[in-house]
This record gives C-alpha cells, structure tokens and sequence, in this order.
C-alpha cells in the first residue's frame, strides 16, 4: 500500500493496514508471543476495538456493542490521534505515555496493569502505526 | 591490531554513611576533570559516546562512575534485607565522596535526570568543592516518576523499565541509540530504578531554595530535550530562572537521554558549554 492510497485513520481500512503491517513484522515475531489483550482505540466519538492474540491483530471491531468488553482504552481526539500517527510527531506526541502525561485529551484507562504488562508489544505496534505512511506495497 | 575505545574502566573502594562501596569508573582523556552521572535504573555506559570524544578528551580527564546498585557496582552486603529507595543525602555523599577519593580537584559535575537533579544539589551544598554543574534534563522538582509498576509480581520489570523510558526519547535519535538506552536499562536491578526515581520524583525539591545556588561560585547550566515529557524544557527554564546566574537551553531534536541516544546531536549543546566553563571558570 503506497501513502498516497493509505486509508485515514480512523477508517476500517487503516487497521486493515496496520493489522498485515503488524503481521509482516520482524520484532513483532520475536516479542509478541504473549502479547494478547482487547484494546479499544477511542478518538473522538469513534470507537473501534482491536483483539491482539499472540502479537498479532486478530480482529478489529468497529463501535463494539455493550456485549462486548476489554481490557484498556486509549481516549483521545481525532486530532491527537493524528497528530501521533505521524513518524516524527511534535513533542509530547511522539508516545502514548507522553500524550497520557501531557496531553490533556488523551488517557490511558481501564486495566493499566495490562496496559503495564504489554508496554513493551503495544509500543511497538504504535510505532509501525506512527510509520505507516512511509511503508512501501511490501511493507518491508 | 586490535582496535581499542580509548575508555579504561577499573574498581576504586569508596565509603559511604560508614558502609564500603566497591565503585566501578571508566574514564578516557586528559586536563580538567569532568565527572558524568548516569541516569536512573542505568549506568555509566551512558556516556560511552563522551568518553570516546576525542574533541573533548584532548581537554578533559571524563570520568563516569556506577552509583553503587548499578552497573558493575555491586550493592553492598546486606542489599537483600532493604528496600532500595536513594535519598538526596546518601545520593550527594555518594558523589562527593567518590570525588574526594580519587582525589579530583573542583571537578565539573555533568548529570542527566536524577544525575541533572543532584547536579543542583551538589551546587547547592558542595558548591565550593565544584567548578561547575551541568544539568541534563533537570528541574526544581519532577513530578510523578515514582510508581511501583516495576516491582509487581505479574510485571517483568527489567522489560518494563526499559520500555516505559524508550517513549521518552526524540523520534529523530538514531534508532541504534535509543535501543542501546533500551537495553541498558532492561539490565537495571530488581528495584533500582524504581528506587532512583524516589530521589529524582520524591525527596528532592529545589522549589524555593534556588537562590541557595551561588552560581558566581559554581556556575549552572542546564539542557533539556524539547522532546523530554519527564522533565519539559518549560519546566528547566523556570528553575534556570530562579537562580540568578543560571543559563538554560533547550534542545532541538532530542529527548531525554541526550548523551546516550543521539550523542552526535548532544555534543552540538556540549561543546559550547565547554568551551565556555575553559574559558571562565578557574579551579
């Protein structure tokens, strides 16, 4: 997928795209193994879940409904979304824990504990996230 | 023939409130004496970068030591029997003690983080003992960096620690860099950066006792990584702004662990700062 066709978030088919980039991963094979956990992306009114199982993302659930539950929720708005998923975001941006520090609009909630035992996994997916529009078709 | 750093590491006894600290320093260069103090849950690898500049060793002795509990400093005997959470006091007398023993002479004191915090400490009780500090990523006071996430059973807190430092480094700094101050940390000991953050987080508070720095004494600088969420450069620049004399900095392009995660874009900072304290400040 080039940048120029790469869907914005938050649009079904940017976690499509992030889902084959977190796939196609190197790290995310050797440090994902445990890595399973239900996270709810929040921005703004929009509210989609992803299901991490073994490093990879195995589902993605658009406005879940109230028979659905998970462990963390990442709430910001749309703008502080974007303004993170860029590859060289402006200071307090660059991070999730910076924006939670930081950035007024934007907490991390429900099981920080989880959150805490999946930090180093979950930084990593953020961080294809962040490059996602410089990926090239492979990905590579 | 094999190529060498040009860094020499060996092991110097140093008593601490009555307790001998078998203390791991590397140092390289030679004239001035420059003394670096590692972060948090780190050690003196740090400064590997600094030690092999030859710019600045040609002009300074730079000596990088391991606070006891980090590092190739073993914690004393009896670690196991105690919760390890370092005190501005024991912390200062530490530094100084590990300078009386080498016997260096006003050394300038180069600190990053809980290192830039007690750098202050030192100007502001051992000032006469010290030709200058440099402050990196230091303020009057640091909220909110101690937790015991590290320290929970279900946590792996070696991956923890070092993880939940790695945001805050600069997106721009090499990524070879950032992982190297990843891999130091995960190598931190069960405890020990949680435990520093109690200095850095808890027990020292400057707010209010600026003016206690006689900075026509001990001269303060104070750089800060704009990309630093711990320690804001905002935040340096107040305390800069409370000590008369003080100057401050921010830098572009560069989180929290200058030194250690893009030290091409740090020296740029350094440098200038160097020159200056040559130039101006006398032993």
């Amino acid at each position: 997928m080039t940048s120029s066709s790469m869907p914005i978030f938050p649009e079904p088919g940017w976690f499509e795209a992030l889902r084959e980039a977190v796939a196609d991963d190197a790290e995310m094979a050797v440090i994902g193994r445990w890595c399973t956990l239900d996270l709810a992306i929040v921005a703004g009114e929009k509210t989609v879940l992803l299901r991490l199982e073994g490093g990879r993302i195995s589902g993605v659930v658009p406005e879940p409904d109230i028979g659905v539950s998970w462990h963390v929720t990442l709430r910001g708005t749309r703008e502080d979304w974007l303004t993170f998923l860029q590859p060289v975001p402006p200071p307090f941006y660059s991070d999730l824990l910076a924006m939670n520090s930081r950035v007024p609009s934007f907490s991390i909630e429900g099981d920080r504990g989880v959150f805490v035992r999946h930090l180093h996994a979950l930084g990593r997916v953020f961080r294809i996230a962040q490059q996602m529009n410089s990926y090239s078709g492979s990905h590579a | 023939m094999p190529e060498f750093d040009p860094i020499t590491g060996r092991y110097v006894y140093v008593e601490v409130s009555g307790v001998r600290n078998r203390v791991y320093f590397e140092e390289a260069g030679q004239g001035r004496h420059l003394v670096c103090l590692h972060t948090a849950g780190a050690d003196s690898r740090q400064y590997r970068h600094l030690l092999c500049d030859a710019e600045v060793t040609g002009k300074w002795r730079v000596i990088a030591f391991d606070l006891p509990y980090h590092g190739r400093s073993l914690p004393p005997e009896g670690w196991w029997e105690e919760e390890y959470l370092l005190t501005t006091d024991v912390y200062a007398e530490s530094i100084m003690r590990f300078i009386r023993t080498l016997g260096l002479e006003r050394p300038v004191v180069l600190g990053c983080s809980m290192g830039g915090a007690i750098a202050l400490e030192l100007a502001r009780k051992h000032g006469s003992e010290v030709a200058a500090v440099i402050g990196l990523e230091a303020a009057s006071k640091i909220e909110g960096r101690f937790l015991d996430w590290s320290i929970m059973p279900d946590v792996d807190g070696s991956v923890m620690a070092a993880s939940w430092t790695y945001g805050l480094m600069a997106p721009q700094s090499p990524e070879a860099g950032k992982r190297e101050v990843w891999w130091v940390y995960s190598q931190g000991g069960p405890g020990i950066y949680r435990g520093d953050t109690y200095f850095y987080s808890v027990d020292w508070d400057l707010r209010g006792r600026e003016t206690e720095i006689d900075t026509s004494t001990c001269p303060v600088y104070l750089l800060t990584g704009e990309y630093d969420y711990a320690c804001t450069p905002d935040e340096t620049s107040a305390a800069a702004d409370a000590m008369p004399g003080a100057r401050s900095a921010k830098m572009e392009s560069i989180g929290h662990f200058p030194m250690a995660e893009n030290y091409p874009r740090f020296r740029e900072y350094l440098l200038p700062v160097l020159r200056e304290i040559e130039e101006t400040s006398v032993l």
